[in-house]
């Protein structure tokens, strides 16, 4: 697997020229993100949350956003696209454009939240690198279902099905995280070992079945 | 460079409908070959198995790099290709387009200028949104990002489509003078201008 910096930064080039154009994608992301974020803090008012529901709640905000990046692959010139690409630098491409897309939301929506909900981070560190990997994750799994659903001959919203089972062992993970790094309590540093860990199959996998989906 | 490529008793249908039966054929590089026949006849497909985008059923087809035989990945890197179902980005304007798809073959260019004298399309339009392009328009620019990629197999699925006369009598030249430095050209045409042209004609029977 060889991933030429040239082509790679094409792509990345490419999806930021698109979607600064369009905007749909990054519209669609903010608008979630506000409207969730909008109507728990206006229903709940100042009712003390525990840490577990909160963050729980964080977590289906970002997952919900991140579903805008489902279409990446849906208005690509697919054709043309495969006949001069290869198929690492625009696995890799998309899934970093999806990454940047995912981290510049997370600086507007992860202060908002806290503040909303006057959560008092005890360990900031552990929160920032939670997240991390777990917007990782969600870039890694949503571009290989696009991908998967855009070159398949079979045509059907159904894959994004799929999403479901490989995306939720992060997700018990990240939330667990997260309220540990919310209240202070022992850090589950294997949870954050097997989510890094997870990340890192998921996409060495997304890789390889992408090669098969391409060739 | 790309010797050639060849059929080995290739056997392609869809949905029960034979396309191609026990068919073997090589093409050589450093010609013209026509692939010509009716609507449905396999033209594209001729073409697609060709470049390896599809796999046939039954039988073989292998490409040859200075004689030596390579695989379908190393082969669609030395690909290009003009046909009617390949899209450009109608957000992105012409040099956004061909600056992309020239650089996923590694390629930084940064003038463009001689390619746009080239396929005579108007260099005002360099930076205007090909969403504005008309469909000639649009076939030019897609024949520029070959000639700009300039790989040693050209596909092409009836180019002169959408063109005016200046306009096919460019493509027509280029793709002569490509054929005689080397390059293998397919061409899939019903026109008797392009066919005129061919060092060779494979016509497709119906089915
Ligand atoms: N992906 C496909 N699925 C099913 N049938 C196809 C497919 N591609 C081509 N065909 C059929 O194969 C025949 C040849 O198609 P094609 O190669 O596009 O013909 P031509 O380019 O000569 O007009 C047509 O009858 C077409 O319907
Ligand atoms: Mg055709």
């Amino acid at each position: 697997m060889k991933l030429s910096a040239c082509q790679f930064i094409s792509v990345i080039r490419k999806e930021f020229l698109i979607n600064c154009r369009q905007r749909a994608i990054f519209v669609s992301m903010l608008m979630f993100s506000l409207t969730a974020l909008a109507c728990i803090s206006l229903a709940i008012g100042g009712t003390f949350l525990e840490s577990k529901l909160l963050s729980a709640l964080l977590w289906i905000i970002i997952f919900f956003a991140s579903t805008a990046l489902d279409k990446t692959f849906d208005d690509e010139a697919i054709t043309t696209l495969k006949i001069y690409g290869d198929s690492q630098s625009i696995f890799f491409g998309k899934m970093i454009f999806s990454l940047i897309s995912m981290t510049a939301l997370m600086i507007f929506l992860l202060p908002t939240f806290l503040i909303l909900f006057d959560c008092e981070v005890k360990s900031p560190p552990i929160l920032l690198i939670t997240i991390f990997f777990g917007i990782c994750g969600i870039s890694g799994a949503g571009t290989l279902i696009s991908a998967i659903s855009a070159t398949a001959s079979i045509r059907s919203g159904l894959f994004s099905i799929l999403l479901f089972p490989i995306i939720l062992p992060i997700f018990l993970l990240a939330i667990d995280l997260t309220s540990a790094a919310l209240l202070n309590f022992e850090i589950p540093i294997s949870s954050l070992i097997t989510m890094i860990i997870y990340d890192s199959i998921l996409i060495l996998a997304g890789s390889i079945l992408f090669d098969y989906l391409w060739y | 460079m790309i010797n050639k490529i060849v059929f080995e008793n290739v056997s392609h249908s869809f949905a029960n409908k034979k396309i191609f039966e026990n068919f073997s054929i090589e093409l050589d590089a450093g010609k013209i070959i026509a692939i010509t026949g009716a609507n449905g006849s396999g033209k594209s497909t001729f073409l697609k198995l060709a470049g390896q985008f599809i796999k046939p059923d039954t039988g073989k087809i292998i490409a040859f790099d200075d004689g030596k035989i390579i695989d379908k990945i190393n082969l669609r890197k030395k690909i290009s290709a003009v046909a009617p179902n390949m899209n450009l980005y109608s957000e992105l304007t012409a040099f956004e387009n061909i600056k992309f798809f020239v650089g996923l073959r590694d390629i930084v260019l940064n003038d463009t200028d001689e390619f746009f004298k080239r396929v005579e399309l108007d260099i005002e339009t360099k930076n205007k949104s090909v969403k504005n392009f008309s469909t000639g328009m649009i076939q030019r620019l897609k024949f520029l990002i070959l000639l700009a990629i300039d790989s040693d197999v050209w596909i092409l699925d009836e180019p002169c489509s959408n063109l005016d006369d200046s306009g096919k009598n460019i493509f027509l030249k280029e793709i002569k003078n490509s054929a005689q430095i080397g390059k293998l050209i397919l061409m899939a045409t019903n026109e008797r201008d392009e066919a005129k042209i061919a060092n060779e004609i494979i016509s497709l029977p119906i089915h």
